[in-house]
This record gives structure tokens, C-alpha cells and sequence, in this order.
């Protein structure tokens, strides 16, 4: 599947449907280089922190 | 599919900026209005010549390639490696090559770069002395060392540095010689230079500052290189000698074809890059811009979009880069030894609890707190931050919206990286060091819940 966002987009990444995911979200750990979940991400920071806002951004999921 | 008139684009030279031309021109569709014919000098595609070092770290030649297989051929443009040209007529627009070829065009680009100065001192030609520029170089080099156990390097910018790995990976004892009282004295301050020079040494490179090189030292019998006099009078042993004090463009093509040369050389460009012969352009460290010539990439790219752009009716200008650099320094993950953004908090603690760094005492500490990390990268973006010096944090894949990360990290003029393993980081960098990571050393560091952490060391 390919998931993108407004910033860029990850190609062929395995999506796997299951019920511990609320329905409507799309979970995707972030360690790894060649699916970066941080190609999505928005860069947002916190106005005192700076801490980046990683939990959000709206996302679409398609056939790849 | 395309007309069998179409003019022709010349690119002389095929290096990193010649490259880049020829994507910006293809991304333009220019291969397709126009007939793109290029003449490269060496013997091979355009490579990476910022990371010429791995080569001797086990990278080959096939992969510090920057031309994918058969990119050219499929957009249509014909290059002829091992080829120089000799001589450019503006009359006719040809250009004559070494291989008793007339070469065509309407319109010509020069990307001939440039080659290492040597400095004019006794023996700089003898056998053991090197430059460091190309593939060939490299292979000279490696086959020479085979016989040699101690190497030093003139000069101690950003390619003497990198030149200085080269010879460590290839087994010497090696030493780094520089005339200016710092490392990279074009880019770092003395705090910078100093940290730098600290990092160096760990790797068993010796850095001999304020040294201005008088002769290569040769032997009375062979005549082979034996080491370097120094005008202080002091002399080093070294079985080979490498020279890397700077660069002076390629420029003899358009002196002699008579366009407007630039004081202390390199052929002068406008702002859309054209020479003083509107036909002809001039791209990356041949190129002399408002009176100076760029020794970096990163200028060069930036010129060869422009070329591009200017031909593809779409013109980009190019208004010159900044040169000065500023190193700022982050490590957003705590890092032992050394950790800025923690030294200088928000609100610094009473003088009373405050304690001298340790083992950072030749460095200038910074009197107020500097930027928060996405504020660096937003600096960068801005152009207000040339230099960055990442310790033990992998933004590239740990900072949000990456494309937009690595847009600012390849912006900058110097990224230093230091870690403990490569990352797609360190791939970014331009000088990439080892750091000891926590289970290499004892001491305590602060994690991101800004508890005090002790750490033991448990592998060497």
C-alpha cells in the first residue's frame, strides 16, 4: 500500500487491519529509514518545548 | 519525437555540477528541445567526489557513481568520456578535442571545475607527492602506500581532512600540516577548529597547525620523497606527501578563447551564469561570480539549475552563496561528553551550582542559549545557519516531515556528523567522526525526562 500525507508519502508498506487500532487511524512506528513514518509528520512544535508534534497528521491510504 | 534541428546544448566537463546540469535540463525537458552532448576529461561518469575517502573504506568505484546505468542514453545525450577539449571557436562554435574531433554547438556550457593547487616549493613533483581529486589520484595513491608507513597531508580544509582519512584507511601514520593557526580555517572559528582538531587526534591523525610547508623532503640516493621542511626550520618524516592546499579552476578554455576572466581567475559570469560571450556559460568552481570562485558544490548546483532554468525560457538567478559560516551545535539526545543545548539551559542555574565543563575546556562556550533544535533546521532553511555539527542524533529519520529535513541539511555549506554507527545521517555529511556511544564510557548523562543517568563502561 502506499500512505501520504501532505509532505511526502511512503511506498509499498505492508498494512495489516486489525482490531486494536481505533477504526479510522493509521498506526506506523517510525525507526525505520526505508518506510519513515517521519516522511509524513508534520513539523509543528510545541511554543514553549519545541517538542515536534509526532502523534497527528492526517493521512490517506491507497493501492500502490 | 524530436526535430532533427534542434540546437545544441555543450557541456564541457562531467563532474558532480556537469551532472547536476544535465538532471535540472532533462527535469526542463531540454533534452527533448535541444541535442545534449557533453565532453568528460576522465575516463569515467560523474562520481561523488565529496566522499572520495570511502574508496578506500571498501566503497568502489561503481558506487561512488552518481549516473545511474544508462540514464544518459535513455534521455538521449551523448557523452564522450576520456576526452579533453582543447580549444573553443567562437566564430565557428566549434569546439576541438584531443581526439581530432570538431565538436558543434549553439550553445556551450563550461563545467571543466577545477585541480588541486599545488604549492611552488622544492620537490613538489617528486615521486611520493600526490594531489587528491580524482578516482585515478586515488588509485596512485593506494598503490604507492602499499610501500609506505608514514603519509602527511598539506593542508587542513574540508578535502585535506578527508584526504588525511584516506591515508589513515590506507594503514599510514598520518599527519595533517596546516599554514593558518586552526583546521578548516575558511569555516570554523577557533572553538569550532579546536573541537575539530580534538575529534581528528582521536582518530590517530596528527594535526600540525602554523606550519608553513618550505620543500619536499627527497632522498640524496633515489630522489624519492622522505618527509617536508617547514619554514620554521623544523622538518616532518613522511613517505608520502599529499597535497591538498586549496583549488584553482580549470579555466585555461575560456582565457584563451578571450572571455572576460575574473582577477585571481575563473571566467566571469552574470547572474543568469553567461560568460561575456552570451553563448556561452560557466558552472560550478570555474565559474568566478561577483568576484568570487566557489570551491563548494553546493554553488555549483545552484548555478547549473540556473543555466538550466535560463535556457528552458524559466530563468532562476543565481545571486551569489554565502560563504561565511557560523557552527552551531545540537545533540538533542544526550550525548556524554558533550551536550550544548544542556550547558546553556533556559534559565541558567546559580553561579554556585554551576560547574566548568568537563574535557571541553579549549572550546568557546556560548554566554547565552542559542536556538532550540527545530529552530536550527527552520535557521538553515532560512539561510541564517551554514554550518551544523550533529552529535549522536539521526535526524533524518527522527525529525518530522524529512523531505523537508533533508532539504535544510543539504543546504548547509559544512554538516559534521558524529556517531557511533553510519546512519542516513552521516551519509549527508560532509565529515563524518566516530563518537563513543554509553556503553563505551563511564559517566552520567541527562536523558529526555531530565534524569541524571549513570552509565558504566562495558565494551571497549
Amino acid at each position: 500500500m502506499k500512505v501520504s500525507s501532505r509532505r511526502g508519502t511512503i511506498e509499498e508498506i505492508p498494512v495489516r487491519v486489525t482490531a486494536t487500532i481505533r477504526a479510522g487511524e493509521v498506526f506506523i512506528p517510525f525507526h525505520f529509514d526505508d518506510m519513515c513514518a517521519n516522511r509524513l509528520t508534520v513539523a509543528e512544535f510545541d511554543p514553549i518545548s519545541r517538542e515536534p508534534n509526532y502523534k497527528q497528521c492526517a493521512v490517506a491510504i491507497a493501492k500502490a | 519525437m524530436t526535430a532533427p534541428d534542434r540546437p545544441t546544448v555543450l557541456v564541457i566537463g562531467h563532474g558532480m555540477v556537469s551532472l547536476r546540469f544535465l538532471e535540472c535540463a532533462v527535469a526542463r525537458g531540454l533534452h527533448v528541445s535541444h541535442r545534449l552532448v557533453v565532453i568528460g576529461e576522465e575516463g569515467r561518469a560523474a562520481y561523488d567526489r565529496m566522499h572520495l575517502s570511502a574508496f578506500f573504506d571498501g566503497t568502489t568505484a561503481e558506487e561512488l557513481s552518481l549516473t545511474p546505468d544508462g540514464w544518459l542514453a535513455e534521455h538521449g545525450i551523448e557523452l564522450s568520456l576520456g576526452t579533453r577539449a582543447l580549444s573553443i571557436d567562437r566564430v565557428s562554435r566549434t569546439v576541438k578535442t584531443d581526439v581530432g574531433e570538431l565538436v558543434d554547438f549553439d550553445m556551450l556550457v563550461l563545467a571543466t571545475g577545477s585541480k588541486p593547487f599545488v604549492p611552488p616549493i622544492d620537490g613538489n613533483d617528486a615521486p611520493g607527492t600526490f594531489v587528491y581529486r580524482t578516482i585515478d589520484d586515488l588509485e596512485a595513491i593506494a598503490d604507492y602506500a602499499a610501500g609506505c608507513r608514514t603519509g602527511a597531508v598539506v593542508g587542513g580544509g574540508l578535502l585535506g581532512l578527508e584526504a588525511a582519512n584516506a591515508l589513515r584507511l590506507l594503514g599510514l601514520t598520518t599527519h595533517v600540516v596546516e599554514f593558518a593557526p586552526r583546521l578548516m580555517p575558511a569555516q570554523l572559528d577557533e572553538g569550532g577548529a579546536a573541537l575539530l582538531r580534538k575529534e581528528i587526534e582521536v582518530l590517530d591523525i596528527t594535526v600540525h597547525c602554523s606550519k608553513a610547508a618550505a620543500a619536499v623532503v627527497t632522498s640524496p640516493d633515489r630522489g624519492v620523497t622522505t618527509g617536508l621542511s617547514f619554514a620554521d626550520g623544523s622538518t616532518l618524516d613522511a613517505d608520502l606527501v599529499l597535497f591538498s592546499a586549496g583549488i584553482r579552476p580549470r579555466d585555461e578554455l575560456p582565457r584563451d578563447t578571450g572571455l572576460t576572466m575574473g582577477e585571481r581567475g575563473g571566467v566571469v559570469i552574470d547572474d543568469q551564469c553567461r560568460t561575456s560571450d552570451g553563448r556561452i556559460f560557466a558552472i560550478g568552481e570555474v565559474a568566478c561570480h561577483s568576484g568570487k570562485v566557489y570551491g563548494l558544490v553546493a554553488p555549483g548546483y545552484l548555478m547549473a539549475e540556473t543555466v538550466a532554468s535560463v535556457m528552458a525560457s524559466d530563468p532562476v538567478v543565481f545571486t551569489g552563496a554565502d560563504l561565511s559560516t557560523k557552527l552551531k551545535l545540537i545533540g538533542a539526545r544526550p550525548n556524554p561528553s558533550f551536550f550544548p543545548a544542556l550547558l546553556v539551559p533556559a534559565r541558567l542555574p546559580r553561579p554556585r551550582c554551576r560547574m566548568p565543563p568537563q574535557n571541553i575546556d579549549e572550546c568557546r562556550l556560548p554566554k547565552e542559549r542559542g536556538r532550540t533544535y527545530p529552530d536550527i533546521i527552520s535557521g538553515i532553511t532560512e539561510g541564517r545557519i551554514k554550518a551544523l555539527w550533529i552529535i549522536g542524533t539521526n535526524p533524518v529519520v527522527s525529525f518530522p516531515n524529512r523531505d523537508e529535513l533533508e532539504y535544510a541539511l543539504s543546504r548547509l555549506d559544512l554538516l559534521v556528523v558524529q556517531d557511533g554507527f553510519h546512519t542516513p545521517t552521516t551519509a549527508m555529511a560532509h565529515i563524518a567522526l566516530p563518537t563513543a556511544i554509553w556503553g563505551e564510557k563511564d559517566g552520567t548523562f541527562t536523558n529526555s525526562e531530565r534524569r541524571v543517568s549513570r552509565v558504566r563502561k562495558a565494551v571497549e
